[in-house]
């Protein structure tokens, strides 16, 4: 698969420390691949070297096949949409104006059929007209957005879209963001809310304190997720047998605070669990899936490892300085 | 070029200073109506040429100013990231702003000032405001590059502003003050080129360098600015 973007053991230091840490990961094409950590995980600084905004104190960037350094740089970025740490709109201009200025930039001789169908998208036609100054946070991010995927971008980076939507507009521009591979476009997507990766994302790469502590399909990142399984509950006077069942049956199982019996693994269905406990003539009371969970997955991986060094974490098999794909 | 063209049309700065210039002309010629034209240059020199300075230093700044906050400067860069490409544009963009400026603020000079003093006993003429508006040209498009360049070194418009005021106004002139050094200032060198292309008859000499000596350290303060400012540019990062 094509890479659109890629990091290449990026490495940025400040005189405050390092921000990003011998980071390498690439953006396939056709796919949403998100980019999770927590705040000052690198995120933010990790999309401005991919832009050319910060220079790297080692390794690089590709975007579109070409490095931040060379003389036609600005013909891959022609190519790419941003919406990078809120959208930077000139206030004393409209919405449609700002678009206007913003198809010069790309050289777009006849843009206002596609600047009015973007308005349209993002549902500020009626306010195409009003100064951006007094727009909300939600419709600058909206306006921010559709700037962003003026000329057909082959990708957009977007860095929390939804930050200051209300929960209608979420709903909206995530499906819009999901359906964007559809059109041609791909994503890369900075986001905290880890809810939002998941339900849109193809992929996600996680970062915590500058480096990469995971990277892998929302499926492949969710196996991580040790806690997904059963909670089943039975009478309290029948806990200890119903341990000794699921245990014969090869099951992960032991008692939770509350008095129910947490079994892990990947079961296909609950008749993993319920089957052995009838076989041992035990009611079950309560059988209850839990859902692997990509903030649970967030958590443990970010937690776990915040006292753990990048080198630590290339030992124990998360990843490392490693190749990544061509670029496109 | 087109995007930079097309913020300096879709924004109103370049039109609120437009009116600014404009009004400033009309407050002079009414003054001049009202009292006479006083001293020699005083009228084109407070209803001309100051006027079209101070727009030229605002508009200088609000170039760069504006990117930096409206935090569009990331924007900006990723359409374009060649940040020497950029600073030229916007200072040719900068010099036509201030041509036009000075131009029209010249253009309604004329008829006001000439019409205003006519009634006194000492009139300006309009060969007088020409050549005023013609002084103020070859200043204001060396001060719009040195504004910009400011904003550049400052990132923000209102420090770009401050630092621009604190150095034409109080740095540059006290510095003026010192024997000999003071020749060389720039408020000194560039007001030597104002006076000998504002005079009836350009072969008049003036006091300071010499006109040639003028021009050359002009252009050098121009460019010493402008080069430490597309420094600090060019080699930082954008946040």
């Amino acid at each position: 698969m094509t890479a659109l973007a890629t990091f290449d053991n990026l490495t940025k230091r400040y005189e405050g420390g390092v921000a990003v840490d011998r980071l390498s990961f690439a953006v396939p094409e056709g796919q949403v691949c998100g980019l999770l950590g927590p705040n000052g995980a690198g995120k933010t600084t990790a999309i401005r070297a991919l832009l050319g905004l910060v220079r790297p104190s080692g390794g690089g960037t590709t975007l579109l096949g070409r490095n931040p350094g060379d003389a036609d740089f600005a013909a891959s970025l022609r190519r790419v949409g941003t919406l990078v740490e809120g959208p930077a709109l000139y206030g004393r201009a409209t919405a449609r104006q700002n678009m206007l200025i913003e198809a010069d930039a790309l050289g777009l001789e006849s843009a206002a059929a596609e600047i009015e169908d973007l308005l349209e998208l993002v549902g500020l036609s009626a306010r195409a007209n009003i100064r951006c100054a007094s727009f909300s946070l939600g419709m600058k991010q909206r306006l921010g957005l559709a700037i962003a995927l003026l000329g057909r971008p082959r990708l957009v980076v977007l860095d929390e879209p939804t930050n200051g939507l209300d929960p209608a507009g979420i709903v909206e521009i995530r499906e819009l963001i999901a359906r964007l591979p559809e059109r041609g476009t791909s994503v890369l997507l900075s986001s905290h809310l880890l809810a939002e990766i998941q339900l849109i994302c193809h992929r996600a790469v996680i970062l915590q304190r500058g480096g990469l502590v995971a990277e892998g399909t929302i499926g492949e990142l969710l196996a991580k997720d040790d806690t997904a399984g059963y909670t089943v509950s039975v009478h309290p006077s029948e806990i200890d047998r119903a341990l000794g069942a699921l245990r014969r049956a090869g099951l992960a199982a032991h008692v939770q605070g509350d008095g129910k019996i947490e079994v892990s693994g990947e079961l296909e269905t609950g008749a993993a669990v319920s089957h052995p406990l009838a076989q041992a003539g035990i009611h079950v009371r309560e059988l209850e899936r839990r859902r692997a969970d990509l903030e649970r997955v967030f958590l443990q991986l970010t937690l776990g490892s915040s006292e753990t060094a990048p080198d630590e974490r290339a030992a124990i098999g998360d990843v490392g300085p490693r190749e990544v794909p061509n670029a496109a | 070029m087109r995007p930079e063209l097309r913020k300096m049309v879709l924004l109103p700065m370049l039109r609120w200073s437009a009116i600014g210039v404009v009004a400033a002309v009309v407050v002079a010629a009414t003054a001049v109506a009202l009292t006479g034209a006083g001293e020699e240059d005083l009228a084109p020199v407070f209803g001309l040429a100051l006027p079209t300075w101070l727009a030229s230093v605002v508009v200088g700044v609000w170039l760069v100013g504006l990117e930096y906050g409206q935090k569009t400067m990331r924007r900006t860069l990723s359409r374009n990231p060649n940040r020497l490409k950029l600073v030229v544009t916007k200072a040719a963009l900068g010099v036509l702003a201030a041509t036009l400026l000075t131009v029209l603020a010249t253009v309604v000079a004329v008829p006001l000032l000439t019409v205003a003093s006519a009634g006194h006993e000492l009139q300006v003429t309009a060969t007088e405001v020409l050549r005023a508006g013609l002084g103020s040209l070859a200043n204001n498009v060396v001060v719009v590059v040195m504004a910009l360049s400011l904003a550049l070194l400052t990132r923000s418009m209102a420090g770009g502003l401050a630092v621009a005021l604190g150095f034409f106004f109080v740095i540059d002139t006290v510095l003026t003050a010192i024997p000999v050094v003071g020749d060389y200032m720039f408020s000194a060198v560039a007001g030597e080129v104002f006076s000998w292309l504002s005079r009836d008859s350009f072969s008049e000499g003036v006091d300071g360098v010499g006109i040639a000596l003028a021009v050359a350290l002009t252009l050098v303060w121009a460019a010493a600015f402008l080069a430490a400012g597309v420094a600090r540019f060019v080699c930082s990062d954008v946040e």
